[in-house]
């Protein structure tokens, strides 16, 4: 009925001294470690408490347990410890008077060992969570929340590489060339506030086949792709700009046809529901900021987005010239089209970062999405504000109070705002901003 | 008149683990494995003159014979289970909270015994294995720390000093 059980030579009472110490400043919440005894009858493994004297006091019952043999890992011999999470153990933990040992129900242990530096820690038989390949720990983290997700990014340096590669590659995406991939994500990254591609439902073609593609958004938003409505010259002279930006900002070769950028769109779908895309990284050095709008701000907030990626919400109606500071920049961009709207404002403001020579490594603060306590960072020699109750427009400020330029806030019912995190400059908060806008 | 029925006993495959240890398991069982079922197409292996003393096991080199062994038993458990429509699977709310009773009971092992189910479960090819050991893998991580995570998983902390301070900054955007 018994597995082999080795008979250790000595009884390794260094090893017990070690893991009473390390008992003896492990947290007071640790599940109990027992130390394998004997074998009992009836397939039963007898384990006894390390920690006598806590169980002798408090609960005699618990110093001796008789476990299934079966749950003993395979060539554990006398004086191996194992740790037995006290919520799978079933029998009532209320001190029953049977005879020792009680017979304990457990269904896990778990084979512990002190580690060189006097720490009580897993005794791992062979496989181990870092084992597991980088497409299984990325299949992992899809089922965590971001709060979850960020505690792993914080473990090591190798869930931090995976948490990024799960952010940045949908699966889905995964055999598509680097710049088409780059192309997608931009697009749609852009496509969030670009929502001026729609047509109004009342102009799409009813039963037409192929003449509407209507692709979900988040925040119950549609975005419907119609090139046939009464619209459609605008929109494909806008798809036409958007897709010029796009090469401009981003430096890609690669012509994208008005049929590829349809395809493109048809892939919203499906990657607007993975969080991948709204954390792209745009090559290795450079981070693309999401340029965002209502709808997403909510869906944002709703799923704890992310931290690393900088958020700049504008409604589409944010004219560029009105951010005059910036038409020097622009023009030395060579970008001829001045008129397209709000991406060019959007792309505008990654040229800002540019021209200030700012890494575009920008940290979008969570905490910025409540309206209420949301506040302004300043860069070295600019300030982005956004304040859910000042009226105003949103300004950017010189650090000694100038204002450098303003965005005019067209509509009432899209307030936007720019937030604008800069990891590796100096943030400052609050008080300074608050006298500014005072 | 009677006739002869001819008793059809069901069809069996041989599977041998990397400690070659044999296995025999029901052809409809096995067939949850992509790789495995490729394998019996691929080699004509379901021609039913071929008795299984005859047959060639199918050697599966990844995957030990405690592992393998588990793996059958969650197949067997799960021979009725609907086939899986991958895109619906996709488009599906990504949950941890729907593991079926059985499964939970089943994978509740010891971590390296889960993490060879997982290894086993992607190299066979089996998504509903794999679905539910990375949803019960990520349970355990829900709801702890880094460094709870760390001690769970015996993982060793590698960042430097200034990486920890950078993070400590990062975490605190989010707890003043």
């Amino acid at each position: 009925i018994f597995r082999s059980v080795e008979t250790p030579e000595s009884v390794r009472l260094s090893g017990v001294q070690a893991f009473r110490t390390a008992l003896d400043s492990a947290p007071s919440n640790m599940d109990p470690v027992y130390q394998y005894a004997d074998a009992i009858s009836d397939g039963l493994a007898l384990l006894e408490a390390v920690h006598i004297q806590v169980y002798e006091k408090v609960r005699p019952d618990l110093r001796f347990l008789a476990v299934p043999f079966s749950h003993l890992r395979k060539g554990t011999i006398k004086g191996d410890y194992y740790v037995i999470p006290e919520s799978t153990m079933t029998l009532s933990t209320v001190y029953t008077g049977l005879p020792y040992p009680i017979v304990w129900n457990v269904r896990r242990l778990e084979k512990v060992r002190v580690d060189d530096m006097g720490q009580i820690t897993m005794d791992e038989e062979s496989t181990s969570l870092l084992d597991l390949p980088d497409e299984i720990l990325c299949m992992i983290l899809s089922y965590l929340s971001f709060k979850s997700r960020m505690s792993v990014h914080n473990v090591n340096r190798r869930m931090r590489s995976v948490h990024y590669k799960a952010k940045r590659t949908p699966p889905s995406l995964l055999d598509l060339p680097d710049e088409i991939l780059s192309m997608i994500i931009i697009i749609i990254l852009l496509n969030f506030s670009f929502i001026i591609f729609a047509e109004s439902i009342r102009n799409r073609p009813a039963n037409e086949e192929g003449g509407v593609e209507f692709t979900r958004l988040p925040g119950n938003s549609d975005l419907t792709l119609n090139l046939r409505g009464p619209q459609s010259k605008t929109m494909l002279k806008r798809v036409a700009s958007l897709t010029r930006i796009v090469h401009l900002a981003f430096g890609l070769n690669a012509d994208v046809s008005y049929s590829l950028l349809l395809e493109l769109y048809s892939l919203l779908p499906k990657l607007t529901i993975t969080d991948d895309l709204l954390f792209f990284d745009y090559r290795e050095e450079m981070r693309v900021p999401v340029f965002n709008y209502a709808p997403l701000h909510a869906f944002l907030t709703e799923n704890d987005y992310p931290l690393n990626m900088v958020s700049v919400m504008t409604p589409m109606e944010v004219q560029l010239e009105q951010i005059h500071d910036l038409r020097p920049i622009v023009q030395q961009r060579n970008i001829e089209d001045f008129e397209m709207t709000f991406v060019n404002a959007a792309v505008a403001i990654r040229f800002i970062t540019d021209a200030m020579g700012v890494d575009p490594s920008y940290v979008m603060n969570p905490r910025e999405f409540d309206p209420s306590k949301l506040r302004t960072s300043i860069t070295d020699d600019k300030i982005f504000i956004r304040k859910q109750d000042d009226k105003r427009d949103g300004r950017i400020y010189r650090r000694d109070g100038e204002i450098v330029t303003s965005i005019e806030r067209t509509s009432n019912s899209s307030p936007y705002f720019c937030i604008f995190m800069c990891r590796d400059l100096n943030i400052q908060y609050s008080d300074e901003i608050i006298r500014f806008q005072n | 008149f009677l006739f002869p029925i001819k008793m059809t006993s069901p069809r069996m495959i041989k599977l041998t683990s990397n400690d070659d240890k044999t296995f025999e398991v029901e052809r409809d069982v096995i067939k949850q494995s992509v790789t495995v079922n490729t394998l019996i197409t691929d080699l004509n292996m379901d021609d039913e003159d071929v008795s299984v003393e005859n047959q060639m096991a199918i050697p599966l080199p990844n995957v030990d014979a405690a592992t393998l062994e588990m793996v059958i038993t969650w197949c067997k458990q799960h021979r009725e289970d609907p086939p899986r429509n991958e895109e619906e699977e996709e488009k599906k709310e990504k949950r941890t909270d729907d593991i079926p009773e059985w499964d939970k009971t089943f994978l509740d092992v010891e971590q390296s015994v889960l993490f060879a189910l997982i290894l086993a479960a992607n190299y066979m090819d089996i998504k509903g294995l794999l679905d539910n050991c990375c949803k019960t893998v990520a349970n355990m991580i829900k709801g702890k720390t880094p460094d709870e995570i760390r001690k769970h998983f015996n993982i060793k902390n590698d960042f430097t000093p200034e990486e920890e301070e950078q993070i400590r900054k990062e975490n605190a955007w989010c707890e003043d």
